[in-house]
Formats: structure tokens, C-alpha cells, sequence
């Protein structure tokens, strides 16, 4: 019932998804049509099975759910490893982003049960039966679990992720107490990997208007850089009817962040700093 | 240069928030696909509910900003940031991955749309509690007419139903009230309090029955 931190997968839950039609309001070439199964192979003992996302840029064809059946046995424990097993033993053209298998690079961020996570970082043990493997939601896709965040980086690109200054360069390094340094813990360790922005039905809604948890979240991290000179442009970039304000605090990026780290605080001291300002 | 609202069936010199509403509801401001945006619901509204109506000179910049995101949209310009995976998918030829259609219902989701929900009941029943001062207003017989209609079976659920709803509606409120003052982001408080909202709107909701059926009897 309570969640303590953002890694807890929900022991009982009364529904999976939203009760609406599975294709509602996706364009026609984005609906997601039946796929194929692959078997798992006839000496395998624990099997598993999982539904995969899959499109193919150069058939044409609309996104479709292929079934594969991974034998656990033969695979790591993680999301990652079925998915390399699958991409070794059964089909090759099986495409994922992966890099670090260790939580640190954010490559491998995907919708698994219908939530946002990494998937090296989460457990094949933790997964329904079957499992449910889609790319981040609501992105545009390149090929199979690999989306397009062209779109997502020209938004972190707008909150002008730098250090700003107006006095001259100093002769040392730019000095931070303690305490200063400290109020950037909790938002210098996020890894871009986008689960956050693509948990939130505020950017649903409006991702081209509404700035997102991710890039409000890194615009919080200058703004609160003691060394940093730019607050008020800062500011004002962000004072806009959709940019900062289509957060409504729905907080699915605090529940889904696989840092462990807090989008939605972030946006609400954004949110406060602005009126004291105005005050 | 601001420009005058799309909306060919628009008389006004200036856009208003509907206008403004309707244009981006239609793909009219170019930037979107032409559906219903529950996320300009609000606009307007909020800035009313706060008592600072937004003048049209506002509305006017905001159709002007719509505007200039379509047109970005369309001429590709280098800065993508106003584009939005709709168009970036449209125009490279690739789908879009579901979103409310597989996302998994947490209570951070489901709470925010029951308060969106809720809020929309409460606006309904403003209007069938002004029907009942009316009814009252006209007379002993209109009254009597309307009395009757809430006493009966199914007027006493949709009123219990009005009250849960307000109940619902003041808890999300308030959580929403001390979350602006950037307290209560822990994971856990987060859960805490929208379990204590739930509980609390249901006890409410049973106190207010006890206490008027008290009254009443």
C-alpha cells in the first residue's frame, strides 16, 4: 500500500492498466497489431514468457507485440539479460538500446508492466506472467524498444544546462561551503534516461508545450548552484503558462525515477522560488 | 505581431481562453494531433479560480507562442524543442508508443484524475444546488417537487455520491495546498497522504450522512 522508495514493484494491484481501448488515439500507423510467437526451446525447464514491442522501420508494417519464451535457466537475472538472450538465441534483429548493465548510463530505460525503469536494474523475478516489454511511452520509435529522444534533449537543451556567469573568472576554482554543495544532492545524479518525462500525462498531453519532469528537474539543479549568476533569466525562461506550469504534481516521476531522486520536489521549489520572487 | 484566432466563426477582435482552447483542440495551432487536450482544460479557468483573469492582450501572446510552435513544426528549424514527439514521428515516418493506453494506474495517477473527476461532479452539482434554491425561491409547490426528487432512492445516491466527491475533491486540495509549500515529497508521505485522503473523504462522507440523518430524525 505505501511505497517507501521508487524501486518497490506493487505487491497486489487491482488493475494493470487504464480501462480504455488498447489503441485509443494512436495515429494509424502507431497502432499495434498482433505479432509472432517464438517457442522456447524443447530442453528449457523454467520458462518464461515475454511480449515485446516490435517494429520494423524498412517493412513498413505497423508496430506489433511478438511473444518470445526465454529460458531462465540460461539467462542472467535481469530484464537486460532475457533481452540479450532473446537477441542471441532466438532474433538477432531484436533491437535495445544497453550499455552500462549496471544502472549508471540510462541506455537501457523501457516500459516493463506497464511502468518506467532500467532494464538492467530490474529483476526478470519482479515481472508479470507474461511479461510486458514496450518502449518508453509515448516517444516516437525508431526501430522495436529504441525511441527517438531527439525531442526530449532539444527540451534539456532549452533550460540552458550550464553554469552561468556575470563577474570574471576567477583566479581558482569557484569555491561551494558544504552545505552549498549539498543543495545540489539529489538532482546532479539524474542520468537522462527519460523515464520520468515519459511517465508524466502532463507531457502526454502537451510534450511539446510542457518542458517535462527531466528538463525541470535539471533546471531546479542550476537554479539552486550557488555558483551559478543566471537565476533570473532562469526564472524567466520558465515563467510561462505550459513550459513549467502543466505540472500539476501528478508525481508518476517521483514514483518512477530509477535514481531514486525527486522530480516533482524539484518542480515545486521551481514553482516556489517564482512567487517569492514575484513577492 | 499577434495575430487574430484561426477559428473562422470568431467575431472577437482579441482571442479568448474557449477560442484559444478550441484552436489548440482542433490542431488548428499546428504543433499537435487534432484531439481533445484534457491539459488545456484548465486554461483560463485557473487564473479566474484565482481571481487574476488573464486580459486579452495574454491570451493574444499565448495564441501568438501556439502559433510560433507550428510554425517551428513546420519549417523544421534547428530548435526541436517545441515540436513534440507527434510531429517528430509524423514527419520521419514512425509511430508513436502508447502511453495512458499500457501505464500502469498508480495512486499518484489515479488520485490526480480523480481529482480532475471530482472536480468536474462538484462543478455539476453547483448547478443542481443553484436548480434547488430555485425550486425553493419559486414557491411551496416547486419546492415540494424538488424535495422529493432528492429524497427519493436514487437522488439520495447521487447526492451521497455529490458528497463523497466533495470530500474527495477538499482532501486532494488540501494535500495539493501543503505540496506547493514543498513538503510531503517523500515517496512514502506522497503515499501516505493520498491514502489518508481516501480514508479521511470516506469517514467524512459517513460523518456528514450520521450527523444529518441525526438532525434530521
Amino acid at each position: 500500500m505505501i511505497i517507501r522508495s521508487s524501486d518497490e514493484v506493487p505487491r497486489t494491484t487491482v488493475l494493470k492498466r487504464f480501462p480504455v481501448p488498447k489503441n485509443m488515439g494512436l495515429p494509424p500507423q502507431s497502432r499495434i497489431k498482433k505479432g509472432k510467437k517464438w517457442p522456447a526451446p524443447a530442453a528449457a525447464k523454467r520458462v518464461k514468457a515475454f511480449e515485446v514491442y516490435r517494429y520494423d522501420p524498412d517493412s513498413g508494417d505497423n508496430p506489433r507485440i511478438d511473444t518470445f519464451e526465454v529460458d531462465l535457466d540460461a539467462c542472467g537475472p535481469m530484464v537486460l539479460d532475457a533481452l540479450i538472450w532473446i537477441k542471441n538465441n532466438v532474433d538477432p534483429t531484436l533491437t535495445f538500446r544497453r550499455s552500462c548493465r549496471e544502472g549508471i548510463c540510462g541506455s537501457c530505460a523501457m516500459n516493463m508492466d506497464g511502468t518506467n525503469w532500467l532494464a538492467c536494474t530490474r529483476f526478470i523475478s519482479d515481472l508479470d506472467e507474461p511479461a510486458r516489454i514496450y518502449p518508453l511511452t509515448s516517444r516516437a520509435i525508431v526501430k522495436d524498444l529504441v525511441a527517438d529522444l531527439d525531442h526530449l534533449y532539444a527540451q534539456y537543451r532549452m533550460v540552458q544546462p550550464w553554469l552561468q556567469s556575470k563577474t570574471p573568472e576567477p583566479d581558482r576554482e569557484r569555491l561551494q561551503s558544504p552545505a552549498e554543495r549539498s543543495q545540489l544532492d539529489g538532482y546532479y545524479e539524474c542520468i537522462l534516461c527519460f523515464c520520468c518525462t515519459s511517465a508524466c500525462p502532463s507531457h502526454w498531453w502537451n510534450p511539446a508545450r510542457f518542458l517535462g519532469p527531466a528538463a525541470l528537474l535539471q533546471a531546479w539543479r542550476w537554479l539552486t548552484d550557488s555558483r551559478d549568476e543566471a537565476k533570473e533569466e532562469r526564472l524567466d525562461n520558465l515563467e510561462d503558462p505550459f513550459r513549467l506550469y502543466r505540472c500539476h504534481t501528478i508525481l508518476n516521476c517521483t514514483r518512477t525515477c530509477p535514481k531514486g531522486l525527486n522530480p516533482g520536489k524539484a518542480i515545486a521549489e521551481i514553482k516556489k522560488m517564482m512567487i517569492e520572487r514575484q513577492s | 505581431m499577434p495575430r487574430k484566432p484561426k477559428n473562422p466563426h470568431s467575431k472577437a477582435a482579441s482571442p479568448t481562453a474557449q477560442e484559444l482552447k478550441g484552436d489548440i483542440d482542433r490542431g488548428r495551432t499546428g504543433d499537435n494531433v487534432s484531439s481533445f487536450d484534457p491539459g488545456a482544460a484548465p486554461l483560463g479557468t485557473d487564473d479566474e479560480a484565482a481571481g487574476r483573469r488573464d486580459t486579452p492582450p495574454r491570451f493574444e501572446e499565448a495564441l501568438r507562442q501556439e502559433l510560433e510552435t507550428g510554425r517551428i513544426a513546420r519549417l523544421e528549424r534547428p530548435d526541436r524543442s517545441a515540436v513534440g514527439p507527434f510531429v517528430l514521428a509524423a514527419e520521419r515516418g514512425r509511430p508513436v508508443s502508447p502511453n495512458i493506453q499500457i501505464y500502469r494506474p498508480q495512486l499518484t495517477s489515479v488520485l490526480s484524475i480523480a481529482n480532475r473527476i471530482t472536480g468536474v461532479i462538484l462543478s455539476i452539482g453547483a448547478v443542481g444546488l443553484v436548480a434547488w434554491l430555485v425550486a425553493g425561491a419559486s414557491g411551496p409547490r416547486t419546492y415540494a417537487v424538488a424535495r422529493d426528487l432528492v429524497s427519493s432512492l436514487p437522488g439520495q445516491i447521487v447526492l451521497f455520491a455529490f458528497t463523497f466527491a466533495f470530500f474527495l475533491h477538499l482532501c486532494g486540495g488540501i494535500r495539493h495546498l501543503v505540496w506547493d509549500t514543498v513538503h510531503g515529497f517523500e515517496l512514502r508521505q506522497i503515499y501516505f497522504s493520498g491514502w489518508v485522503s481516501v480514508a479521511a473523504s470516506i469517514l467524512l462522507t459517513l460523518a456528514a450522512w450520521m450527523l444529518s440523518m441525526i438532525i434530521g430524525s
